[in-house]
């Protein structure tokens, strides 16, 4: 007649882990966007130098745009840079959590 | 019929509690005992005007209800006491819990270092089998430390070898610090994995509470308030026989001054020893349910106090004897426990405590031969001269523990399953359940069977077995979900094929639609993520070239995938092991205080 429960220790042996999707897109968004714009700033400081040639600051970087447009590597596009980079990890972060999770529940059935 | 009075068989912690939790709701009961005190083995007794206890109780507990009572009945007359104890072994006090350099001292630099040796060696390479209670301890502590501090004075205490005392008893009573607790504070707490020392270890081991006069003022004063709730608490009154029927008890059978009295009720709570219980069945149990109970065994034992005309004896709230010369256990110093227990405070009480099974060469001595021997066993340790005893008496406690031997588990379950028929019957307490339950603990069982009574569908053997169980029927609303479905759900494992297949997945969608995007637009980007042909062969940025970029991308990110959810579940698991590890050693801190 008593409700039966399973106690935390054979759930920790037996259960698996959730994904909270939501959250490991806000991680994945904060850390990509952070990088872009550490990244793009990083330049910015330092510089580089091409001996014998036009100085130019970031042509690699500078290549994003064509995937972010209206990036470039300036302080704009380092904020411009980083709301890319923080959407494409949140997008990227919340669709591994739910495949994950997906995955399980059908594991689990 | 549901307002006749519950009938509760017993006036110790588990059947006065459950009259209390009722009276608190509104309900009647009557509760039954043999004896003319109450309190059953967590009474005190009286002699001359010095108070004694049957075998030291402390009040402490996790259970938050349980306290709450405590302090109900008994508020400002619950003392706060600092407990210090030793262990007198090999002819030396040691520190109990162990202090490293007292200890180093006292065994010697050569036997710590084998101590130490045979617990690296027990982490190893330990007893594949963990029936026993030597395998189990040497498993956690290693043999040498069993031998020290374990082995004689667990005989002593049970009488029987070490190597046919379960492995269930140990690791039932070492309960302190679940896993799930150590964990819970690795997280929230300090974030190192040993539990919080100032709150764990503090307050189970180096402090306690204690009644003014000994744990005998708690149950007399629950049994004031029960009367005055208008239930009833009859002294004197033996139970002969326990009427049943179908899936009903239907009344008792009860003597008293020679007369026999029937009391029906519609719920019964009985605290009263199980083997004993089965026994007065009527009619008969079963005959394999009446052999189960007969094989249920229990330990008795018996307190010689003896009065000294010396002050501050000795600083301790108790000693353990783990010294095999002598036959006395443990030592309580009663003016330790409480300064009002002792009537002159020139003089020191102390209870000598004898292990024994009724009916043998101990416990059928005269009372005169007790006390001496007894004077001569505490003159023998070097704790007070013979001349100095002025007074002494004797108080036997039969079955005071269930011995939880090799065949216990199989006689339990029998009755167990009899016993589970009856749904107006309910088992309580230490020996009602015959499970070695401190007193918080037979306390917790009656309340439940108390709120079963009142509607509630709680499983009374579940308590002292699952500690989590207890912390969450008793936690506020909501912090259930934060403290034990929460915290364990981050230790779960991760499934490596799940994220092997979700980052895998991922990350050939993004080459892909790079690569598709570039295919479309064109540009320079194209020359460098052409560079991927380094690692994908066969990769171009075209359109053939996009899926191929998926498959490799999809290779890739699955196997990263794969390897991160497996590295993650090996430290984890490693991380838990380390902390129940860590976990279990601390348990050696209050290991002898759970016998």
């Amino acid at each position: 007649m008593v409700a039966k429960r399973v106690p935390n220790e054979e759930k920790l042996l037996r259960e698996v882990l959730r994904l909270n999707g939501k959250i490991l897109g806000l991680v994945l968004g904060i850390l990509l966007g952070l990088a872009i714009f550490i990244g793009t700033n990083w330049l910015l400081i330092m510089g580089t130098i091409t001996p014998g040639e036009k100085h130019v600051v970031g042509p690699h970087l500078q290549l994003l745009s064509q995937f972010f447009l209206g990036y470039r590597v300036s302080f704009l596009g380092s904020i411009i840079g980083f709301f890319y980079g923080f959407a494409l990890g949140t997008l990227c972060g919340s669709l591994i959590g739910w495949i994950y999770n997906t995955i399980v529940d059908l594991k689990s059935k | 019929m549901e307002h006749r009075p519950v009938v509760i068989i017993g006036a110790g912690p588990a059947g006065l509690t459950a009259a209390y939790t009722l009276s608190k709701a509104g309900r009647k009961s009557i509760v039954l005992e043999k004896d003319q005190t109450v309190g059953g083995i967590a009474r005190t007794v009286n002699y001359k005007d010095y108070h004694f206890d049957i075998g030291g109780h402390r009040f402490f507990t996790k259970v938050e209800s349980v306290e709450k009572i405590w302090k109900e009945v008994l508020g400002q007359e619950l003392l706060r006491r600092n407990r210090l104890s030793r262990i007198y072994y090999n002819k030396k006090f040691f520190y109990y819990p162990l202090r490293p350099l007292n200890a180093l001292f006292g065994l010697g630099i050569w036997n710590s270092l084998l101590i130490f040796f045979s617990y690296v060696t027990s982490q190893l390479f330990p007893s594949k089998e963990e029936k026993t209670f030597e395998q189990w301890v040497s498993n956690r502590f290693g043999k040498r430390l069993f031998k020290t501090f374990f082995k004689t004075y667990t005989e002593k205490v049970w009488g029987i070898s070490c190597d046919r005392i379960s492995a269930e008893w140990a690791g039932q009573r070492v309960k302190g610090l679940s896993l799930m607790t150590a964990l819970k504070n690795a997280l929230l707490k300090n974030g190192n994995g040993r539990p919080d020392k100032n709150n764990v270890i503090k307050t189970l081991i180096d402090e306690f509470d204690y009644p003014k006069l000994g744990p005998g003022m708690m149950w007399r004063a629950m049994v004031d308030t029960i009367r005055q709730k208008g239930s009833q608490v009859r002294l004197g009154r033996d139970v002969s026989g326990i009427r049943w029927s179908g899936n009903k008890v239907e009344a008792l059978e009860i003597q008293s001054n020679g007369q026999m009295e029937l009391l029906h009720s519609s719920h019964f709570i009985s605290s009263m020893p199980l083997r004993e219980a089965i026994q007065k069945f009527k009619p008969a149990v079963p005959p394999e349910v009446l052999q189960a109970a007969n094989d249920l065994k229990y330990r008795d034992f018996l307190t010689v106090a003896l009065i000294i005309k010396r002050p501050a004896l000795f600083p301790d709230t108790w000693i353990y004897i783990h010294d095999p010369e002598v036959k006395v256990g443990r030592i309580q110093n009663f003016n330790n426990w409480s300064p009002f227990m002792v009537s002159d405070p020139d003089k020191t009480c102390l209870g000598l405590e004898y292990f024994c099974f009724e009916g043998d060469r101990l416990w059928t001595m005269p009372d005169n031969a007790l006390i001496d021997l007894a004077k001569k066993e505490l003159e023998r340790l070097g704790l007070a001269d013979e001349k100095d005893v002025e007074d002494g008496t004797v108080v036997r406690m039969p079955k005071a523990y269930p011995i939880y031997d090799s065949t216990f588990r199989q006689s339990l379950d029998i009755v167990r399953r009899f016993l589970g028929r009856f749904d107006n019957f309910q088992p309580v307490g230490r020996n009602g359940m015959h499970k070695y339950n401190n007193q918080d603990h037979s306390m917790l069982t009656a309340m439940l069977s108390a709120e079963n009574i009142l509607g509630a569908n709680h499983d009374l053997w579940t308590v002292n077995i699952e500690e989590d169980y207890i912390e969450e029927l008793h936690a506020k609303p909501g912090q259930e979900t934060a403290a034990s479905e929460l915290v364990p759900g981050i230790f779960y494992r991760m499934d490596k094929f799940g994220l092997a297949t979700a980052v895998g997945s991922v990350c050939g969608l993004l080459v892909f639609l790079a690569t598709v995007w570039l295919v479309i637009r064109g540009g320079p980007a194209g020359t460098y993520l052409q560079l991927l042909n380094q690692y994908f062969f066969g990769y171009t940025v075209t359109l053939k070239g996009a899926f191929i970029g998926l498959t490799y991308s999809f290779f890739w990110g699955f196997l990263f995938g794969w390897l991160f959810a497996y590295l993650r579940n090996f430290f984890m698991s490693y991380y838990i092991y380390r902390i129940k590890r860590e976990t279990e050693l601390l348990t050696f801190r209050d290991f002898l205080d759970l016998f």
